[in-house]
């Protein structure tokens, strides 16, 4: 089996000695600097002082921007300052990522035009490539803040591929998702009103207005009302029906958007009606008045706090008021620079509210599935991106985050409230015991005895554990809690039978109210 | 070491469990509680998207109807008549049996109350989960009923499959699951047999805000679900492969292991039909007919020994509007209809008053509402669940002027 970039076998710790050498752990360079960061190589444990157990500014920046800290992203930001990682990340293009995007490329359909995916007319391998990019997207890209808001967006435009013929659309929309996560947001919303897999999933591709026809409301609600303005931005029933008059006609063809005049209509607004004051500009039948109408919502007010609002949600708190002044301000920076998403994020990341929010977001489910890969330094095989994806896909399901599954146009929830539940509970504890112990799929693989070195006592093993899989320590308590699945005091030597439960301890850190949170 | 947001009480009811502690005699009955069966189990089934009332009860007596829905109306072929005026589409006729024997009522024309205007999935789904017309209203009906009925103890009081829908929000105990199957901890290894206390020692120390408590109620879920072996039953096979026939299974079995489940919540999706519909016989609304029929029939069949002492209610959001659109579904309405089902109901009838499909009886096209969904479930809690004392709690701002005589 080729690992890419794994360069050492994984060590069985059955064949390891009682006494414990540091050459036994390393059979060469850390799985971790090989396959999550390759540029940068990896801090020696020894090297690295052993801090405490709060969030520094270094590791909160990390926990926010990207998918989950590694011992070489830690070194690298604390080195380079958090405001230069920042600007670094927001500016995606300026960041090497061609080892990510060549083991992406094994992911065949995801480059495939929908025409071309309806010919083969298989769904299933589209979903499970899907998960197996979009996974090792969020595990390795040095792009890590693009796949966060990759992540963002995709939930903000939600497409659930399971809906007729949607999956079939989905790799062209989740690539321009991704072109645009970083750039304008009404360049986006326009992308996703003609994207044909939003036109599939609410149905706007069927929606003809001629011959006295009623057109589908569908997209037109959810645009204003999640997409846009929110469902208290101010629009009528009457605005909605106006909205899906105009975006009559909004089709598909041949795989690609196709406006289809002979089926537009602009219905009550040939009579002098207006949506919250828009009104169409040329005769029914063309594109532009939809296109303008879109850019119209873009720009209104609401859209700007609603859309900021779910922003600082994301990345600040989950219970931030819609009102609250920091979403009112970083609104007023959206609304300034064209809806421009990079002054948006800056401000956010600029703000007190932001920098003092240590540890006040747990992980959703897929983000603490993406941190315990990036945490372990897990190599990925993608020699068979099918299989790969579709054992990551059970993983998400179990969780309920299957990616691109979420059935309902909102999109899977970003408060912690909504979605920790006794079932999330089990399954999020039980991913860190599966990938710990390599259980997960056999196409991934983490190498336990490079996370521990030479350790003289249970003490050290937890806090070099603790160390190199959250790039800080344990609470107190926490580690109470490793001692006692050991059975042993802090002082105790470590012994071959403690080694042999690093993977019980790795799981346990996983599951430790410590690394669910960020 | 316990912090305050730890609950002690929960871990000493599962370290009663687990461990005799004969010098606690109070615990002896908790645990007794925890392991007995409820007075009555409430199961709120919540179709979401809107489910398309007018093709489930059919008003085929009415012109309108047919007018309004010159592609989509469910013809002759694909219905049974209930009575003179409305009739049950065929993919439902798993539950016809049940009408027949008077365990099922249907309610036509039910739907939020006059306050509200909204055509939103989920402004509409989060009101009628809340049981209130205050949009501020964070908790829900079921979890206020819950938190305010007399605690028994027990750990699965009340369940969401899939997750904790806001219907049960406001009792904090609930728990959300999903497979009662997979719902272990799998470690491996050695020592992994430790790993539960060890879990439960990595909690108790911390205070985050949500992910403490739920860990503790996992915990002591989970030693409830092992000692009673939950999740080994066999689906009968008149369920279907369904996701909510799933789901009612598991419910099923939480109901025949006493373990003292009073509340449920199970949802099911895919009912936003903005276009095809399709045929009566086989198209996509068909089907989704089918497998709710076929899974509540199996559920119904499944509980047979506690058909008194369960109430199923089946809701949507809205029902669909009246005249059909360009793409062979509705879009979003306003009246829909609901049913209840239990043996010692007064089934067999459609209640509701019908306010016609007439163009000019319609309200914005739309079915109007004229039952409100809290006057049967005021109904349920007060003659059924026989907790008057606990209406104003669970319906705050709703008071009926009087039942339909669901639960006589």
């Amino acid at each position: 089996m080729n690992f890419a970039n794994i360069p050492s076998p994984v060590v069985n710790t059955e064949q390891l000695p009682e006494s414990l050498s540091r050459r036994a752990f390393f059979g060469g360079k850390s799985v971790a600097a090989a396959a999550v960061t390759a540029a940068i190589s990896v801090p020696s444990l020894t090297q690295a002082a052993v801090p405490g157990s709060e969030i520094d500014d270094t590791l909160h920046i990390i926990n926010r921007l990207t998918m989950g800290v590694t011992p070489a992203l830690y070194v690298d930001v604390n080195a380079m300052g958090v405001d230069a990682f920042i600007e670094q990340q927001l500016d995606p293009s300026s960041i090497d990522d061609t080892e990510t995007e060549a083991m992406v490329s094994q992911f065949a359909r995801l480059d495939m035009s929908a025409a071309e995916l309806q010919t083969i007319k298989k769904r299933a391998p589209i979903r499970q490539e899907l998960h197996g990019a979009t996974v090792i997207r969020a595990v390795h890209s040095n792009r890590q803040l693009q796949e966060v808001m990759v992540d963002f967006w995709s939930n903000h435009f939600n497409v659930d591929t399971h809906k007729k013929g949607t999956a079939f659309y989905k790799p062209a929309d989740d690539k321009g998702i991704r072109e645009l996560a970083l750039g304008n947001f009404s360049d986006l919303l326009m992308f996703t009103a003609k994207s044909p897999a939003m036109l599939e999933y609410l149905d706007n591709r069927q929606s003809r207005a001629n011959r006295n026809r009623i057109p589908n409301e569908n997209y037109a609600r959810e645009l204003m009302e999640l997409h846009t303005l929110g469902v208290d931005g101010g629009y009528s029933e009457d605005d909605v029906l106006a909205v899906s008059y105009v975006l009559s006609g909004w089709s598909i063809k041949e795989g690609e958007f196709r406006f289809n005049a002979n089926a537009n209509r602009l219905g009550p607004l040939n009579d002098g009606g207006d949506v919250m004051g828009w009104v169409p500009f040329v005769r029914e039948r063309s594109v532009e008045n939809g296109e303008s109408l879109i850019n119209f919502l873009a720009y209104q007010p609401a859209t700007a706090n609603f859309v900021c609002w779910k922003l600082c949600r994301y990345f600040v708190r989950d219970d931030i008021e819609q009102y609250h002044p920091l979403v009112a301000q970083v609104a007023e920076v959206f609304s300034q620079n064209d809806t421009e998403i990079v002054p948006t994020l800056s401000a956010i990341f600029a703000s007190d509210e932001f920098r003092q929010s240590k540890g006040e977001k747990v992980k959703r489910s897929n983000e603490l599935m993406y941190s315990i890969l990036r945490a372990t330094g897990a190599a990925i095989n993608v020699e068979q991106p099918q299989r790969l994806g579709n054992h990551l896909r059970k993983h998400l399901l179990k969780m309920d985050q299957g990616l691109f599954e979420c059935e309902p146009p909102t999109g899977y929830p970003v408060e912690a409230s909504a979605y920790i539940n006794t079932n999330a509970m089990v399954n999020r504890w039980n991913i860190g015991f599966a990938i710990a112990a390599n259980r997960l799929s056999k196409y991934v693989r983490v190498n336990q005895m490079s996370w521990i070195d030479s350790p003289a006592n249970v003490k050290e093993l937890v806090e070099q554990l603790s160390q190199r899989l959250m790039s800080r320590q344990l609470e107190a308590s926490e580690k109470q809690a490793l001692y006692s699945q050991l059975g042993k005091a802090p002082e105790d030597v470590v012994k071959r039978r403690d080694i042999r439960q690093i993977k019980t301890l790795a799981g346990l850190i996983f599951a430790s109210s410590s690394f669910q949170i960020r | 070491m316990f912090n305050s947001k730890f609950s002690r009480r929960q871990f000493l009811k599962t370290a009663a469990a687990a461990i005799a502690l004969p010098t606690l005699s109070s615990l002896s009955s908790v645990s007794f509680a925890s392991n007995g069966q409820a007075d009555h189990t409430v199961i709120n089934v919540f179709l979401r998207g809107g489910m398309d009332s007018l093709s489930a009860v059919i008003p085929y007596a009415e012109k309108a109807y047919f007018e309004a829905r010159p592609t989509i109306a469910i013809p002759e072929a694909g219905r049974t008549a209930l009575n003179e005026q409305f009739a049950l589409h065929s993919a439902m006729s798993p539950l016809k049996s049940l009408y027949d024997n008077g365990d099922l009522a249907f309610v036509v024309a039910a739907g939020l109350g006059a306050a509200s205007t909204t055509r939103s999935h989920f402004s509409a789904q989060r009101r009628m989960e809340s049981g209130s017309d205050d949009n501020m209203q964070m908790d829900g009906w079921l979890g206020r009923y819950l938190a305010s009925n007399t605690d028994s103890g027990a750990v699965f009081r009340g369940v969401g499959m899939g997750k904790v829908q806001k219907s049960l929000r406001g009792f904090t105990p609930a728990l959300g699951l999903s497979s009662l199957a997979s719902f272990k901890i799998k470690a491996r290894g050695v020592n992994a047999s430790s790993v539960p206390d060890s879990l439960r020692k990595l909690y108790e120390g911390m205070d985050h805000p949500i992910l403490v408590d739920e860990a503790s109620r996992t915990l002591s879920a989970l030693e409830v679900a092992a000692s009673n072996a939950l999740g080994s039953s066999a689906k009968p096979a008149d369920y279907g492969t369904s996701k909510v026939g799933g789901a009612l299974h598991q419910v099923a079995e939480l109901l025949n292991a006493n373990i003292g489940l009073e509340a449920a919540n199970v949802d099911m999706g895919g009912w936003d039909f903005h276009r095809e519909m399709g045929s009566w016989n086989g198209g996509d609304l068909s089907i989704k007919f089918s497998e709710l029929s076929g899974a509540l029939a199996a559920f119904y069949n499944e509980i047979s020994a506690r058909q008194g002492n369960v109430t199923i209610v089946v809701m949507s959001e809205f029902g669909r509007r009246v005249k059909e659109n360009t793409s062979g579904g509705a879009d979003h309405g306003k009246g829909g209809a609901m049913m209840v089902i239990g043996n010692g109901i007064a089934g067999g009838q459609v209640y509701g008053t019908w306010p016609g499909l007439a163009p000019e009886n319609l309200d914005k096209g739309d079915l109007k509402i004229t039952t409100d969904y809290r006057q049967v479930l005021s109904e349920l809690v007060d003659r059924r669940l026989g907790r008057p004392d606990l209406l104003d709690v669970t319906f705050p701002d709703y008071t009926p002027d009087q039942y339909l005589g669901i639960c006589s």
